[in-house]
């Protein structure tokens, strides 16, 4: 379970970045007042946007970053004053997660299972499922040098679930890959959720957001406009397509003066 | 959680030693260029040294008197040449000297022999300070020249007994051990400090900055392993290579004394160095204090860079700074005690003044301590910079 309470967070801009944003202010915030809560045995996708903010929400839900304000709380522990024993309990993964060079997967799988505190005999035991469900048992003594782009991606999934999480929250999971890999990680993701994990990603994709999630929570410019599974939103916006709900949502979110 | 840092490490030391160029340019190629360059060094010295002994100096002289041409065929027989010349002809022969076709010109005073018994007969001698083999038959004629004199005194005195006046033995009270020691005291630093420089660099930014921009490093900071224990990690890792690179450039030192003796002032044998396990605790130290300091600066500077290329160019100029030191330590010795706490070159003096058997425990200590300081803080910068968010920058 993870709770996110009123967080917000906002960037410092660098020089190079203002000029390349055409940005007038210092700062930016990506995330504005966001509270949401994420169950055991559900998928909740963040959909929105490029630049809503959704891969902010994920990193502070993460612990890699701090919210400015609010507060995290994933399995009953607080984000933010006990972030390692967070990440005990989640893992992060991204479509642009990268493999150290040079090492085997078998070598990183064990690596990282041992930063994660596992016993070895633990670690051979998530090894078995792992590699076998990803298939990367063929290629576990393969340099991540030699791999194609697809293995290394699947390596690196596999290595972020070798402490099995209660929480998994996934960055554009479908981003950049092929359809037959990108159905692969969705009936992961499907497995998990009905494994009793809690499963957050975030998507602009309306397919990957009305197949694959359970319950949705719109984000725009760093707010939740509207929360609810892909059906009650329709039914909320009397739209006909989840599209047409999206933008239907996204044009009232304009109406609403910025209170800044 | 002790044992999160021996995991990085681990892993950390196994990269470098899987990447073969790494692995390479770190371990071996320090020591082989040393090798290479001190022995190509020390052959040229060699066949230079064997050229001058080989050649036979050209003395022309004006009005040499037979003792004179007796004397010199005494004592040097065919190692010099001397060519009898006619007054008119001395200029000519003072032209030579200068373009380096002779070595040397002597003009005896006419009737030079008859004279030494009434006047005080003179003679000029010509060379060219510039040229070695003038300088050289200059110092043999004048032992020539030296020799005439005892003989004529002899005759005048009736007898050798009675012109010996007094002996000289000359004996050289230099240590060989210390004369040998001199001789590594003047380049090892030097080389030992950008050697450990160089190798603590490549590996350095590869493993920080090199995270950085293959994006490697989020994996790490989502395991539950604090930031502050993975920034150790890597940076103890680093020192364990660099001492290991270090020590390559040493066993190539070693490898090339043979050969290149010569350049270190020559004659002494590797045996002659005297040094104590005393010495050597306190050299090997000395460079692992120095060996943290470009550490702690190196992983600090990779940390702050976005990518490899950026930690380069913030690095290059900490490179300068440290040649430029380890130089200086060639040619000068401070005489300020508090020229030991300046962090790397307290240690590399340090280092110098036990290879010249002229360490100060005190000054030992004055450099630890600075170093200590040093890394301690570029340490704690380095984990702070661990724990910012901006550690996950790349672009
Ligand atoms: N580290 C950072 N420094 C400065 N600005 C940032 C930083 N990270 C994100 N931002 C800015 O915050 C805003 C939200 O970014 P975020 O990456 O969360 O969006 P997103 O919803 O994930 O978009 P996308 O669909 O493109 O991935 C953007 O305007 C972005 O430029
Ligand atoms: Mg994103």
């Amino acid at each position: 379970m993870v709770e996110v309470k009123n967080i917000s967070k906002t960037f410092r801009l660098g020089k190079k970045q203002m000029a390349l944003d055409g940005a007038k202010s210092k700062f930016r915030t990506a995330v504005r007042n966001v509270s949401f809560n994420a169950f055991p045995g559900e998928i909740y996708g963040l959909l929105g946007p490029n630049g809503a903010g959704k891969t902010t929400t994920l990193r502070c839900i993460s612990t890699l970053i701090k919210p400015d304000e609010g507060e995290i709380i994933v399995e009953g522990i607080n984000a933010g004053t006990d972030s390692r024993e967070v990440r005990k309990r989640l893992c992060l993964l991204t479509n642009d997660l990268k493999t150290d060079p040079n090492f085997t997967a078998d070598y990183l799988f064990r690596f990282f299972g041992r930063l994660h505190g596992m016993a070895q005999s633990d670690i051979s035991a998530r090894r078995e499922i792992l590699f076998d469900a990803f298939g990367i048992k063929e290629f576990a003594n393969v340099k991540t040098s030699d791999m194609s782009s697809g293995m290394k991606q699947k390596l690196s999934i596999a290595i972020s679930l070798v402490h099995d999480p209660r929480v998994v929250i996934f960055d554009e999971p479908t981003n950049g890959l092929d359809i037959i890999t990108a159905r692969s990680v969705t009936d992961y993701l499907k497995e998990l959720r009905d494994n009793g994990r809690t499963v957050i990603i975030s998507t602009h994709i309306m397919t990957v957001a009305e197949k694959l999630c359970d319950r949705l929570g719109l984000i725009m410019e760093g707010r939740i406009a509207a929360e609810g599974t892909p059906g009650g939103i329709l039914e909320m916006t009397g739209a006909k397509d989840l599209d047409d709900a999206f933008f239907d949502i996204y044009r009232k979110s304009k109406e609403v003066p910025d209170e800044e | 959680m002790r044992n999160n840092i021996i995991t990085i490490m681990k892993k950390e030391l196994k990269r470098v030693f899987l990447d073969r160029k790494l692995a390479f340019a770190v371990f071996i190629m320090p020591g082989l260029t040393i090798a290479v360059i001190y022995s190509l060094m020390g052959g040229m010295v060699d066949k230079l040294g064997k050229d001058t002994v080989q050649y036979v100096p050209v003395v022309h002289t004006i009005n040499a008197p037979d003792e004179f041409l007796q004397a010199a065929q005494e004592m040097y027989g065919p190692g010099i040449t001397v060519v009898m010349g006619m007054p008119a002809e001395s200029e000519e022969l003072k032209a030579k000297v200068m373009e380096g076709d002779a070595d040397m010109l002597l003009v005896f005073e006419d009737d030079f022999m008859n004279r030494t018994s009434g006047g005080l007969p003179s003679v000029d001698s010509y060379m060219n300070s510039t040229r070695d083999y003038s300088v050289r038959a200059e110092y043999m004629i004048t032992g020539v020249l030296d020799s005439l004199k005892m003989g004529i005194l002899a005759q005048r005195l009736g007898g050798m007994e009675g012109a010996a006046v007094f002996e000289t033995n000359k004996k050289d009270l230099a240590d060989s051990g210390e004369k040998a020691g001199k001789a590594i005291g003047m380049l090892l630093p030097m080389l030992l400090t950008i050697f450990l420089f160089a190798g603590a660099m490549q590996v350095g930014m590869d493993t920080i900055a090199g995270e950085k921009e293959r994006g490697t490093i989020a994996t790490m900071l989502m395991t539950p392993v604090k930031r502050g224990h993975i920034a150790m990690g890597k940076m103890l890792s680093l020192a364990i290579i660099s001492l290991v690179s270090c020590l390559s450039s040493i066993a190539g030192i070693i490898i090339s004394l043979p050969f290149s003796n010569t350049i270190f002032g020559g004659g002494f044998e590797l045996s002659d160095l005297a040094y104590k396990a005393s010495d050597f605790a306190l050299m090997i130290l000395q460079t692992a204090a120095m060996a943290l300091s470009f550490v702690s600066m190196i992983c600090l500077i990779s940390s702050l860079a976005r990518n490899i290329k950026e930690a380069g160019g913030f690095i290059a100029p900490a490179y300068m700074v440290v040649m430029v030191m380890s130089m200086s330590t060639m040619f000068m010795r401070p005489e300020a005690g508090w020229s030991y706490f300046i962090p790397v070159y307290g240690n590399i003096l340090c280092i110098k003044d036990i290879l010249i058997f002229d360490y100060a425990p005190l000054h030992g200590i004055y450099s630890l301590l600075s170093t200590l300081a040093f890394s301690g803080l570029m340490a704690w910068l380095m984990v702070r910079a661990f724990y910012s968010e901006r550690i996950m920058k790349s672009a």
